[in-house]
């Protein structure tokens, strides 16, 4: 007569890593207790609904596999014969259909809010048509959605059965979530303890490797202050110097890389002014590569993003590192333009050297993903930089892009959205907006 | 120029340590060092240095815990802190914490005076 059926969503049975990519840590521990009270509230709702003097529940079910089993449902609705019901619940499915349609949209992304304001309205319009929907909520967890279950009343009919098969439902629904809540808070835990792991070891790892770096660099800078002026000995140190620069960029780039992969890459935000930044970025560079010719061009006198100064002139390094070591010396200018486009920078580091083969450039950006001719030519590093450079632009909520042509140089072209102009006011609330 | 600046460094990490004391002195500082972060308050009465070099991470108590404790003692209190580390995005912490400044590591000779001269200067700006 009545059948009940949950449904499940796909995300849960994921495993560990994909959980990890669909919670945002800080939010978990509050989506948990949010998916709880919502689950709590969806009983109540419930409960409330069977009460309701004018109810007369008949049972008959829903979903099989998330949304798209409300069809099947349609079709079940369909051969019971009631032409009225028939119509009604059509209706009410298809509010229940958007509803869940929308609700697993939502929660793509960690924004539940959204739903939770569809589902009370969307379920109040579907019960004007007579119908009652109860939708148990506690599988939507964590900002995932897990699955749903449904029970749809028949205005038609009155049993009692139905009334205690429906409570059932109800206790059994929120037994299963409440298996779901623990089973997912274990999981986090687990997750919680993993990362925290992970984080405590690269904090160590990146102390531990930097630290014996203090005393090799400070002691040459001591004896380089010592040394007499045009020594040899001077000569010298300044190659260990050279050498515990290279070292520096390694640990940072192995620690950095191991940052990108555990989603633990912090920007210390403020306002940049972009070409400023560039332009010291391309200093540096000439200072590091006396012989080579460097070009510094921009249209704007200022491009001010909110952004991380030291992460984006390490991009700038990159960029400019690469574009040296990829460019024989005769090949002319290596080139670094900033410009506008709404609002929009655009920064493009531009070489005339080897360009990359067609076949490399989907991986270059990807961990070790180099050009397939590069280890052949012996090109020392770690097959780092694109990767993290990429990362530190994304997080910056930018993007990076490249057009190269093998044997006739490359172009990368960093984006980064730009701050508002700081307006000169014409009337004070102006002034007051920019702030 | 006046006196020598008094500089305090602890660190826990010797090599560390007595680098730091070396260049410092090469800079013409007056350097008194520990390797122990429970000697940081009892070195600080004693000798009033101009600006503590702190290590963030230490095997007794870290960095912020110890600028804590000598922020609780009106002798202490006013001596601008620097905090050395590994990591440049400790800057967050510290901003909030009137830490007077960051010294990531490994770090240039130039950066350790530039950085202990803004820290003494900007403790003279705001007393």
């Amino acid at each position: 007569m009545a059948a009940v059926a949950v449904a499940l969503g796909p995300g849960f049975g994921e495993d560990q890593e994909q959980l990890e990519q669909l919670i945002h840590v800080e939010w978990r521990v509050a989506w948990l207790r949010l998916a709880f009270v919502v689950g709590l509230a969806g009983i109540i709702f419930g409960l409330v609904d069977l009460a309701h003097p004018k109810y007369r529940p008949d049972l008959v079910v829903v979903t099989i596999v998330a949304a798209c089993s409300h069809a099947a449902v349609q079709v079940l609705w369909l051969f019971r014969g009631h032409r009225h019901a028939y119509l009604r619940a059509y209706i009410g499915v298809s509010f229940d259909f958007i509803t869940v349609t929308m609700a697993m949209y939502a929660t793509g992304g960690y924004q539940s809010e959204l739903y939770l304001l569809l589902y009370p309205l969307l379920v109040s319009v579907a019960m004007r048509f007579g119908l009652r929907a109860v939708m148990v909520s506690a599988f939507l967890c964590a900002g995932m959605y897990l699955g749903a279950a449904w029970l749809h009343g028949d205005p038609l009919e009155r049993s009692k059965d139905v009334v205690v098969l429906r409570i059932l439902v109800m206790l059994v629904t929120a037994a299963l979530a409440g298996g779901f809540h623990r089973e997912l808070a274990r999981r986090l835990g687990v997750l919680i303890q993993t990362r925290k792991m992970r984080d405590d070891f690269l904090m160590v790892a990146s102390h531990e490797l930097k630290t014996p770096l203090v005393a090799i660099r400070g002691i040459s800078q001591v004896l380089d202050r010592v040394m007499r002026e045009g020594s040899t000995e001077r000569a010298l140190l300044q190659r260990v110097d050279a050498s515990i620069d290279r070292m520096q960029r390694l640990i940072r780039d192995l620690t950095d890389a191991a940052r990108v992969d555990a989603g633990t890459l912090t920007l210390e935000r403020d306002t940049v002014d972009l070409v400023a930044l560039a332009r010291t970025a391309v200093d540096e560079a000439r200072l590091g590569n006396p012989r080579r010719e460097i070009k510094f061009r921009s249209n704007e006198e200022i491009l001010r993003v909110d952004a991380d100064a030291q992460r984006l002139s390490q991009v700038f390094a990159n960029l400019l590192t690469n574009a040296i070591k990829f460019t024989t010396p005769d090949k002319g200018p290596i080139v670094l333009e900033l410009r506008r486009e709404g609002a929009v920078a655009l920064a493009t580091v531009r070489d005339k050297g080897l360009g990359i083969p067609s076949d490399s450039l989907p991986v270059i950006f990807e961990k070790h993903g180099r050009s397939t001719k590069t280890p052949a030519m012996g090109f020392a590093g770690l097959g780092l930089g694109l990767y993290i450079t990429r990362a530190i632009v994304l997080a910056h909520g930018g993007g990076i892009s490249v057009e190269s042509r093998e044997g006739e140089g490359s172009a990368f072209t960093v984006r980064l959205p730009l701050l508002p102009e700081p307006r000169v006011a014409a009337v004070p609330i102006d002034a007051t907006a920019t702030e | 120029m006046g006196p020598k600046k008094g500089v305090l460094v602890i660190d826990d990490d010797l090599p560390t340590l007595e680098t730091l004391e070396l260049m410092l002195q090469v800079s013409g500082y007056q350097v008194w060092t520990s390797g122990y972060a429970r000697d940081a308050m009892r070195l600080a009465q004693q000798h009033r240095p101009d600006v503590i070099l702190l290590d963030l991470m230490m095997p007794e108590a870290d960095g912020f815990k110890v600028q804590e404790q000598l922020r609780t003692h009106p002798e202490t209190a006013g001596i601008p802190i620097v905090l050395i580390s590994a990591h440049h995005t400790v800057r967050t912490a510290a901003k909030s914490m009137r830490i007077a400044g960051v010294l990531e590591k490994p770090f240039h000779l130039d950066e350790l005076v530039k950085c202990v001269e803004q820290a003494t200067n900007g403790a003279s700006e705001a007393t």
